[in-house]
């Protein structure tokens, strides 16, 4: 693969690292419960009725968050070739919200015993909408250009939703259940980083990485 | 009775019980969530856009390759919503025939009616013998002679083989002889499908046209008189190319004012390039008249080149040009021929592009 300005193709091999968490004030809304009537499968899949947390985490921290660099890294990366899974079982995705790569396949997988579509809604990069009837079945598709958090869905059932995020570069990781995070092989500098997720406005901080060394930086948000 | 007999009798639309059931057993598992159990949408789905109800027997005038092609390519390729997945190769061609032809199940009386796959594309200068619910803006220009026509048709369905026809021909400017513009002998029609056979691509129609003396006579607008015109259409699918002809007999009411007239017009369509319905189709065809009374027999041949101009394909344009090749004699002035129409049975002008 060439590069536009001719510069050699760089893995992310930084030796250091950005750690923090993300954080939340305030009290998250009721989980939402799902109505799974249009489909007895997704019925039988959830005995117990299924519900949505839009803000999820533990100890005060925020999950199903992109932590991602903002500031230009010097270097051009190459596509990472490891698919990242969507998972559609029990009629539910997995994971809530996906990172990828410009060229980076993301590779949705049907684990139910219906149909589900996978029908992605974004601005910059090219929609799509595939349908996927049977067990098993998988299907890759990649995004080419870097776009903030936009929704991927399945019409069939309205509640089945995950957001993704692409970009140009490896230097981006989703929260831990307790709002954690760790972006690995950072060359040494000053970056801005950004949150993103999928209810909440888009968050910005500021950190310095040395040689060898761990940049800390914090990010909280205040619920309204 | 014979399985032949049996298979005869059941028709177009249900004309293979295992296939039926194949095409079922798709659709109860990638179709019915959306389209519901009779094919009118399921009820319980959520969802602001509703799809078609495939029960609604007037969807038998939409061609089962469209129908493919949007399973396989998803809605938007063909200007419908994105909310109709793609399922590419999710089901093989066996799969894919069987499903449509269970959709074709959900209007109960889907025999009666011809197919959509039986409406070839129209030719500039040779009617159709498939029913249509469209309005078409045609136009036919001489300039050597100065001379410009329009016409207006509006063509409707009437149950499953009957179609009326109105024509409004105008002539928007004065010729080189000076007579003014204005509104010809308009036409009132009705065509009914005589026969058809899916299997063998072919349909056959028979109908009445009378040209009622609305023009000027004067202004050399109209004929004076009313002119009953009885026809014969038909369509041929031969691989994916197409034959089309339709004869007809003027007989005016008052043979004084114009005199008795045969017909004849044969089209032949090249395979498209492109999807048949959406795609570039080219077609030559010969068009001629013959009146006894005075010996003359007309002829042009006509070269023409037709497009969708959207992508659900009810909006369609043609041109092309006509070559008088009779009377041998005199002069052969070079004609243009166009065409824009709309299937408005497809769905209002401004959906699918
Ligand atoms: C996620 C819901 C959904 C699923 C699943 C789905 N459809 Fe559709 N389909 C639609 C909607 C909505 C439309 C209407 C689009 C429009 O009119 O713009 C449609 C349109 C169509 C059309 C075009 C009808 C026309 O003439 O306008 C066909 C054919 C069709 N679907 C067949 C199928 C088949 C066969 C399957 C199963 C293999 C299927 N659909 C699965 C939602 C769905
Ligand atoms: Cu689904």
């Amino acid at each position: 693969m060439a590069t536009a300005a001719g510069a050699p193709m760089v893995q992310a091999q930084g030796s250091g690292k950005i750690t923090g968490r993300i954080l939340f004030k305030g009290v998250p809304p009721e989980p939402m419960k799902i109505r799974m009537a249009a489909d007895p499968r997704c019925q039988q899949a959830n005995p117990n009725g299924a519900e949505r947390r839009q803000i999820d985490g533990k100890n005060g921290g925020l999950t199903n968050v992109i932590v991602s660099i903002k500031t230009k890294v010097k270097g051009t990366f190459p596509p990472l070739t490891t698919p990242v899974v969507l998972d559609q079982s029990g009629c539910m995705y997995t994971p809530a919200v996906i990172g990828l790569m410009v060229g980076q396949p993301l590779k949705m997988r049907n684990s139910d015993e219906t149909l589900h579509n996978i029908h992605p809604r974004p601005v910059v990069n090219e929609g799509f909408n595939v349908g996927q009837p049977r067990k098993g079945m998988e299907t890759e598709k990649k995004f080419d250009k870097p776009e903030t958090f936009f929704p991927v869905s399945c019409d069939v059932h309205p509640w089945m939703r995950s957001y993704i995020a692409v970009f140009d570069h490896p230097f981006f990781t989703t929260t831990k259940e307790d709002g954690s995070f760790e972006i690995p092989n950072v060359p040494p500098g000053e970056y801005e980083i950004e949150a993103q997720h999928p209810t909440l406005k888009i968050m910005t901080g500021k950190v310095v990485v040395k040689a060898g060394a761990a940049g800390v930086v914090d990010i909280t948000y205040t619920l309204k | 009775m014979s399985l032949l007999a049996l298979a005869l009798l059941a028709g177009w639309a249900t004309s293979n019980t295992a296939q039926i059931a194949k095409g079922r057993e798709v659709y109860e598992t990638a179709c019915i969530l959306c389209h519901g159990k009779d094919g009118a949408g399921n009820p319980e789905w959520e969802s602001e856009i509703r799809p078609v109800s495939f029960a609604d027997c007037g969807t038998t005038a939409e061609p089962s390759a469209l129908w493919k092609s949007v399973v396989v390519n998803g809605g938007p390729k063909h200007g419908l919503a994105d909310v109709m997945p793609a399922f590419g190769e999710a089901f093989p061609p066996d799969e894919l025939d069987a499903v449509v032809a269970y959709l074709r199940t959900f209007c109960k009386t889907a025999d009666r009616y011809p197919p959509g796959d039986l409406n070839f594309r129209r030719l500039l200068a040779t009617g159709k013998a498939f029913p249509e619910a469209e309005a078409v803006l045609k136009t036919k220009i001489v300039p050597d002679e100065g001379e410009t026509e329009m016409e207006f048709v509006y063509e409707n369905r009437l149950g499953p083989r009957f179609q009326y026809e109105l024509e409004f021909p105008v002539r928007p400017a004065a010729t080189n002889e000076g007579y003014g513009a204005g509104l010809g002998d308009v036409v009132v029609s009705g065509k009914y499908v005589l026969a058809f056979n899916p299997a063998r691509l072919r349909i056959l129609s028979g109908g009445l046209e009378a040209a009622l003396p609305t023009g000027s006579e004067k202004k050399e607008l109209g004929s004076g008189t009313t002119v009953f015109v009885p026809f014969l259409a038909f369509g041929q699918g031969i691989g994916s190319t197409v034959f089309q002809t339709k004869l007809s007999v003027e007989l005016p009411a008052n043979t004084s004012k114009a005199s008795r007239t045969f017909k004849y017009s044969v089209g032949y369509s090249l395979p498209p390039i492109g999807l048949a319905r959406t795609g570039y189709i080219a077609a030559l065809e010969l068009t001629g008249s013959y009146n006894r009374q005075n010996r003359s027999h007309e002829q042009t041949a006509v070269i023409g080149v037709s497009k969708a101009l959207n992508k659900l394909g009810h909006v369609i344009a043609s041109v092309g040009m006509g070559i008088p090749l009779r009377p041998s004699e005199g002069p052969k002035p070079k004609e243009f021929r166009a065409y824009l129409l709309w299937d408005f049975g497809d769905g209002p002008f401004w959906t699918g592009w």
